[in-house]
């Protein structure tokens, strides 16, 4: 194992903890009950599918998946410096930018862990339910841009403030959630937004897509966004790590 | 001050400040480090963990350079492959075995054979019965063993240990303190952090002493305590004839000054030896009876304070 491949180990193993792992799957997994719950009433296949895209998005993507990736990226770098192990990982002879591309991957790492339970369970539950095993394709690809998306951007931010979960937070609720959704102009500004256009792009017709403001549906278009946030985001975190206090 | 510790240097500050807002943590020391143990001595709050933090490239100098082997740590971390610093912190990664996080630290050092390298230094720190047991269970001087075994790992030609007997029994402590001379002896740089003066005295050739953030003294240990012998300690003494013991010590020329209340003596002496070897006679010559002695301001920091005033 060279020394990037032990930084994203050492960095999954401190993210991925039983109890937290038991935690955020099942906060990640409502939709997926829901879906289990609603398929033991007498419900149509067109309407159990609109519920399953409604809950997947409004709840797995749209909240619980961005909160497990905001705690797991501001923790990858910035529980290195809360809990004062820093000088374990930033005192070797690493290049700066191997720490900050490793520590991503384990954040990005951590949040598809969560998303692949997730996002399996409402697959299981809902193709059982409307017998369209494909129904899962924009979910599984918008929780791809979600984890992206979150998992790097936060990194930095974790490494330079200790209150970068709640910034996260705001961030989601405040800007997300209430300015992106109200002003159409600022949707693409909007990481959930983002990742709503390439949901759309591969389940054309849900309700969601009325939200998506200026953004057009598209999942090239939002690949290609995410990725430059995370190249962004790698980049702002090895300049950190390079000109920063890490203690 | 400056203080020049050494004919090769290998850690060179030159000028070095540190504050945090408004609040001076570090201020202009000047300093070189080489082969040897050098003690870092001073009260908590002195500036000495901040001072390892700069030194190491933890973190930023707001003014002065650190060089390290001619570089700046910071912008050249190939140079963290020759030193290693053992922080104050006790926190490691508590769900790793002691043995997976000396690998650890081997393979982020690159190390041809991490498993082995991380073994040896283990059986150094006299930790590999309790190699496969997580740290998180460790009691506060095993994790400390750890941490040294960590940095010792790829054999750091330069060594930073911050309190690095903090929580250890006297066993582990003269254990410790075995390793970090031999290191010394072999040519290496060990520089090592104690707010206890007899620590340092162990380990150390040389020791700077640093107070509120600044320079206070340098030198050999005993220089410093030839410095500290001109400072006037002030002892209690409780006995049942205070007045009698005081008329019989006031005329010492090494008395500075005595201070009488109903059951004890606040006794001023510039040489606290001779007080403490006079005592025993007086007392039977006197028939006093003597029930407590004790320093009253023999910390290291009114030691030190005493020393930054002098200068």
């Amino acid at each position: 194992m060279n020394a990037r491949l032990a930084i994203i180990n050492v960095t999954l193993r401190r993210l991925i903890t039983r109890k937290r792992i038991v935690g955020l799957v099942l906060f990640a997994s409502v939709p997926a009950l829901v879906v289990l719950f609603a398929s033991t009433g007498d419900r149509g296949s067109a309407r159990l599918a609109d519920l399953y895209h409604d809950t997947t998005f409004g709840i797995l993507l749209a909240v619980a998946l961005p909160v497990v990736a905001i705690v797991n990226a501001t923790g990858a770098l910035g529980d290195e410096r809360r809990l004062h192990t820093m000088p374990f990982l930033a005192l070797k002879p690493i290049p700066r930018w191997a720490i900050s591309v490793s520590t991503t991957i384990a954040s990005v790492g951590a949040t598809l862990a969560v998303a692949v339970v997730a996002v399996g369970l409402g697959w299981l539950a809902a193709g059982s339910a409307t017998g369209d095993w494909g129904i899962a394709t924009g979910p599984a690809v918008g929780a791809l841009v979600v984890a992206i998306g979150y998992g790097t951007i936060f990194v930095p931010i974790g490494l330079l403030t200790r209150r970068a979960t709640v910034i996260g937070l705001i961030y989601l609720f405040l800007w997300e959630a209430s300015f992106a959704n109200a002003v159409a102009a600022l949707a693409p500004t909007s990481l959930g937004h983002i990742a709503l256009s390439a949901y759309v792009d591969l389940a054309p017709g849900i309700s969601a897509a009325e939200t998506l403001g200026n953004l057009e549906p598209g999942v090239g278009n939002a690949l290609t966004k995410v990725a430059v946030v995370a190249l962004v985001s790698l980049v702002f975190t090895t300049w950190a790590l390079r000109r920063r206090d890490l203690a | 001050m400056t203080v020049v510790n050494a004919d090769s240097s290998t850690v060179v500050l030159q000028g070095v400040s540190r504050w945090f807002g408004q609040k001076v943590a570090v201020s202009e020391i000047t300093a070189e480090f080489g082969a040897g143990v050098t003690g870092l001595l001073g009260p908590n709050g002195a500036g000495k963990t901040t001072l390892l933090r700069v030194l190491t490239g933890l973190i930023r100098p707001s003014e002065g350079t650190v060089t390290v082997f001619g570089t700046d740590p910071r912008s050249d971390p190939s140079v963290y492959g020759r030193i290693a610093l053992v922080p104050e912190d006790e926190n490691v990664y508590g769900f790793l075995s002691a043995a997976e996080f000396v690998t650890h630290n081997a393979r982020l050092q690159k190390l041809p054979n991490p498993i082995e390298a991380a073994r040896q230094a283990l059986e150094t720190v006299d930790l590999s019965e309790v190699a496969d047991r997580k740290l998180v269970g460790f009691s506060k001087g095993m994790r400390q063993r750890a941490k040294v075994a960590a940095a010792l790992v790829h054999q750091p030609e330069v060594l930073v240990l911050d309190e690095p007997l903090n929580g250890t029994d006297p066993v582990q402590r003269a254990h410790l303190t075995r390793i970090f001379t031999d290191m010394g002896r072999q040519g290496r740089t060990v520089i090592v952090s104690s707010h206890v003066l007899h620590e340092v005295e162990r380990m150390a050739d040389r020791v700077i002493a640093m107070v509120d953030g600044r320079l206070a003294a340098s030198g050999t240990v005993p220089a410093l305590r030839t410095a500290m012998s001109d400072i006037p300690l002030q002892i209690r003494v409780d006995c049942d004839q205070p007045r009698r013991l005081a008329a019989a010590l006031v005329e010492r020329d090494w008395v500075g000054g005595i201070n009488v209340e109903a059951t004890s003596l606040h006794i001023r002496s510039l040489d606290a030896e001779q007080l403490g070897r006079a005592l025993p006679g007086l007392a039977k010559a006197l028939d006093v009876r003597i029930t407590r002695v004790d320093p009253e301001d023999e910390s290291l920091e009114s030691v030190f304070r005493y020393l930054v005033e002098d200068r």
